[in-house]
């Protein structure tokens, strides 16, 4: 039984989990529509055999924030072969298109992706690098990665020396190209390496370019990526960042955009280890146009707050009015929890079985200072009450009531009290259920006239911490929240429940009472007048 | 082995502090001892021998009473039964003609409610301790029982007059105010356990163990009372009368077995306490029973019920019941408690 409740309350929970998280994604996801737009005139170099013209597009990468709905391409003519194509090596994924005709040729190529909220892309899987391929992220490339340039050496000089990490220096190197360097002024102006460290002035590209020289000259591996960033654009333009090779990953750095070692997500990479997106070998008059379009999101998402009846088991959607309320009601099985286990474990005794969680309840509402002033006038006004009324010797409901008058007489006199002193004081703390007040003094009066009053002040005692307890629990917010969004919890309370209800042990202030039982036994064993009992634990 | 070594620590620290009262038993030694805990009596013996529906017979005195009739086993005489409040007036007339009589809810428990008025002057009543009660007093307590203040729920009660018991001067002389009662503990129709209670000034005249009372243990075959017990803590003689409560016989023993085994079988409940008043002049009658009788029982024995319980649960159905029940009992009697140091 208790493991049928706990099982469902786990699957509960977890379904209402998996769901909630589902659809709050689902609605901060995007969907985007990556368009190329690709004209080209193929120019197969004649005379040679089978000369063709080869094109090559770039494809999205898929990514932890980014997931590739759909790809298609379309071509203007039929005799263009195209051809999904994905590098084993790098990783890069195209589109290849060639052709043995010469002519113009027109593509256009649909991406379709999902970008899922709040995931950052900051690095790809694990990669280790062989030695030629680290070689070949370290070397230089000519005017493109000049890594041997006196300018390059400069900079390096005034960077951390040969002791310092290597982190050190890619700090060094990317705040250099993030703020050592300006803006150029026109968009292709700077391109160049060599011009950006001369003017310390570059476009976006240089930037990442120099960067990706100043790593490979200090002996790390660098790459540059390309790709583009998802926002809504009918003329996008290819973005270009930097990926270092550290600790078996490809960490990216834009020093353009100021991202270190992880990108906002929302950039999409394309092609790694280069600089365009498309690459074309004998092809003239290469334009490619590229938009970025936002899409609508699922329907069956957007008509997820459709009326439902499966809705009523959704309490959040309630009015936040109402969340105060039934939150609190939830707790009370909770408090009814700590009630059973301070009773039936620990042994506590209190004056009713639910009265300390309802006076908890009650604090609740009140500053607990206010509503200790309160409750003390009101035991103290119904104890004073209760003793003068037993010499009229009134029958038993009168005389609770005539109590229970005095009592809201009082309070109401109280509370304009407390307004009179503090004016803007929540009267909120009357709410302490009077009646329940009522029946309690009137328990009290009676346990300590039929028993003793150190009894009764003992049960008192017991309420009063059991009540603390409670007090505790249902004023914690963070319980709230949770029991409110997941009242299912409550299977696991209803099986806490039955556990306690099956407990046999001994309460805890039995270990105290029959204390002297079991001293009386080890004397007696002592003393050798019986045969001693074959304990375990004396051995 | 840690096991071991925690038990051993714990012995030394018992025995090397000669008058230092421990302050805790640890639940194996709890166990080891055959102590019943609350917990393990509601579940395991009240839940299962006891049937809901059963409850009104012990709950109920006037059912109960009326069950000992049937069975001819002797209670105090009815003198009347007063249910609702317009016979209030009816009810304090026949009231106000006798001298000595017992007041008490129907459904009171742990002897709530219950008023005994030993001497009467005109319209001044006097309990057995010497305190006036007005005749509005008595109304007025009569009124309050009718309400409901005294009974388990709170519901309506009504109110059962009845003679006094006068209890047997080897009994009464013990304790002080009150009268004392006998309980026998009864399982699966055996009596398991018995106890005197003795009232106490410090319990004003009430025969419970938590007010105050003191018990002492009474051996099942030969109805003598050993061990003592005050609180929570062991004596050996009554606190106000000085007197030694141990080695005590107890007037028609034999009786008070024989009317408890029957009304255990009449009631029909697997685990009860049956309380007795030894009257100096008819004996042993039955005051009521109760299906949650307590664990202090144990404290006067010094011993726990379990084993006892135990031993019942392993008898066929033919042994534990009818006659042959008495050849149980000297198994079951308990044995006199160990020599018990006397704290200062």
């Amino acid at each position: 039984m208790v493991l049928v409740l706990v099982a469902l309350g786990t699957l509960a929970v977890s379904t209402r989990y998996q769901t909630r998280e589902q659809t709050q994604l689902a609605l901060a996801d995007s969907l985007w529509r990556l368009t190329y737009n690709v004209h080209f005139e193929a120019d197969p170099k004649v005379g040679e055999q089978e000369a063709t013209t080869l094109v090559r597009l770039g494809r999205p990468y898929p990514a932890s924030s980014i997931e590739i709905v759909k790809e298609d391409i379309s071509e203007s003519d039929p005799s263009l072969q195209v051809e999904p194509w994905e590098s084993g090596v790098s990783g890069n994924r195209e589109f290849r298109l060639t052709t043995g005709h010469a002519g113009k040729y027109q593509v256009t190529a649909k991406f379709d992706l999902r970008l899922h909220a709040g995931k950052w892309n900051s690095h790809s899987g694990l990669e280790s690098l062989s030695q030629v391929r680290e070689a070949s992220f370290t070397r230089s490339e000519g005017d493109y990665f000049p890594t041997q340039s006196s300018r390059v050496g400069k900079v390096l000089q005034k960077a951390p020396g040969n002791d310092a990490t290597d982190s050190e220096k890619l700090q060094w190197f990317f705040e250099f190209c993030l703020s050592g360097l300006e803006h150029a002024s026109k968009d292709d102006e700077g391109d160049d390496v060599q011009y950006a460290l001369a003017f310390k002035r570059t476009s976006p590209l240089g930037r990442a370019k120099v960067f990706v020289t100043l790593c490979r000259a200090a002996n790390i591996p660098a790459r540059l990526v390309s790709g583009f960033e998802l926002r809504h654009n009918e003329q996008a333009a290819p973005h270009v960042w930097a990926e270092v090779h550290r600790d078996n990953r490809w960490i990216p750095f834009d020093p353009v955009n100021g991202f270190a070692r992880e990108m906002r997500d929302g950039f999409v990479p394309i092609r790694r280890g280069g600089a365009s997106i498309i690459q074309a070998t004998d092809a003239k008059n290469v334009v490619a146009n590229y938009s970025i379009l936002r899409l609508a999101p699922d329907k069956q998402i957007l008509r997820a707050e459709v009326r439902r009846p499966s809705q009523i088991l959704n309490l959040t959607r309630l009015p936040l009015k109402l969340h105060a309320t039934l939150s609190l009601m939830l707790l009370l099985p909770l408090g009814a929890l700590i009630t059973a286990v301070l009773r039936n474990i620990v042994g506590l005794r209190t004056l009713g079985t639910f009265a300390p969680a309802l006076l908890a309840m009650s604090f609740i509402y009140a500053s607990w200072g206010t509503a200790l002033v309160i409750l003390t006038v009101v035991v103290t006004v119904g104890l004073v009450g209760r003793t003068m009324l037993e010499k009229l010797h009134l029958l038993m409901v009168p005389r609770l009531s005539i109590v229970l008058t005095l009592i809201i007489l009082c309070v109401v006199f109280a509370v304009s009290l407390l307004n009179y002193w503090m004016p803007g004081q929540s009267a909120q703390s009357v709410l302490i259920p009077l009646v329940i007040l009522t029946i309690l003094i009137e328990r009290f009066y009676v346990t300590s006239e039929e028993d003793s009053t150190s009894f009764a002040v003992q049960l008192v005692l017991g309420t009063v911490v059991v009540a603390a307890f409670c007090y505790l629990l249902l004023r914690s917010q963070a319980i709230g929240q949770l029991v409110l969004t997941y009242p299912e919890i409550h299977f696991f309370t209803i099986a806490a429940f039955i556990i306690i209800g099956r407990y046999t042990g001994y309460r805890l202030t039995e270990l105290w009472r029959f204390r002297d039982l079991v001293k009386d036994k080890t004397e007696t064993d002592v003393a050798g007048t019986t045969p001693v009992p074959d304990d375990e634990s004396l051995k | 082995m840690t096991h071991g070594i925690k038990a051993e620590s714990r012995n030394r620290k018992a025995e090397g502090q000669g008058g230092f009262r421990r302050f805790w038993a640890w639940p194996d030694e709890l166990r080891s001892s055959g102590i019943l805990g609350i917990n393990d009596r509601n579940v395991s013996y009240i839940v299962e021998n006891n049937p809901r529906q059963l409850y009104p017979r012990v709950d109920d005195k006037l059912l109960t009473k009326q069950i000992c009739h049937e069975r001819d086993i002797p209670v105090p005489e009815t003198y009347g039964v007063l249910r609702v409040h317009s016979h209030l007036k009816q009810f304090f007339e026949t009231l106000s003609q006798l001298n000595e009589f017992v007041i008490k809810p129907a459904n009171g428990a742990a002897g709530r409610g219950i008023l005994v008025i030993a001497q009467r002057n005109g319209t001044s009543f006097f309990t057995a301790g010497g305190r006036e009660i007005t005749a509005s007093d008595l109304r007025y307590h009569l009124s309050t029982i009718l309400s409901g203040l005294y009974s388990l729920g709170g519901q309506e009660d009504s109110v059962i007059l009845e003679r006094r018991i006068v209890s047997h001067p080897t009994i009464m002389n013990l304790a002080v105010e009150g009268t004392p009662d006998i309980r026998v503990i009864l399982y699966r129709g055996v009596p398991a356990m018995a106890m005197i209670r003795l009232p106490t000034t410090q319990s004003s005249g009430r025969a419970n163990l938590h007010q105050g009372a003191v018990a002492a243990a009474i051996d099942l075959s030969t109805g003598h009372t050993f061990g003592g017990v005050c609180g929570n803590r062991a004596i050996t003689h009554h606190p106000d009368t000085k007197q030694l409560i141990a080695g005590i016989e107890i007037p028609a023993w034999r009786d008070v077995l024989d009317a408890s085994m029957r009304l255990s079988d009449e009631i029909e409940m697997g685990y009860i306490g049956v309380d007795f008043v030894i009257d100096v002049k008819t004996g042993p009658v039955v005051l009521e029973a109760n299906a949650r009788p307590g664990l202090a029982i144990q404290l006067a024995h010094r011993q726990g019920i379990v084993p006892r319980l135990k031993f019942i649960d392993s008898l066929t159905p033919a042994q534990r019941t009818g006659d042959r029940r008495w050849e149980l009992i000297p198994g079951l009697a308990g044995k006199p408690a160990a020599p018990i140091r006397i704290l200062a």
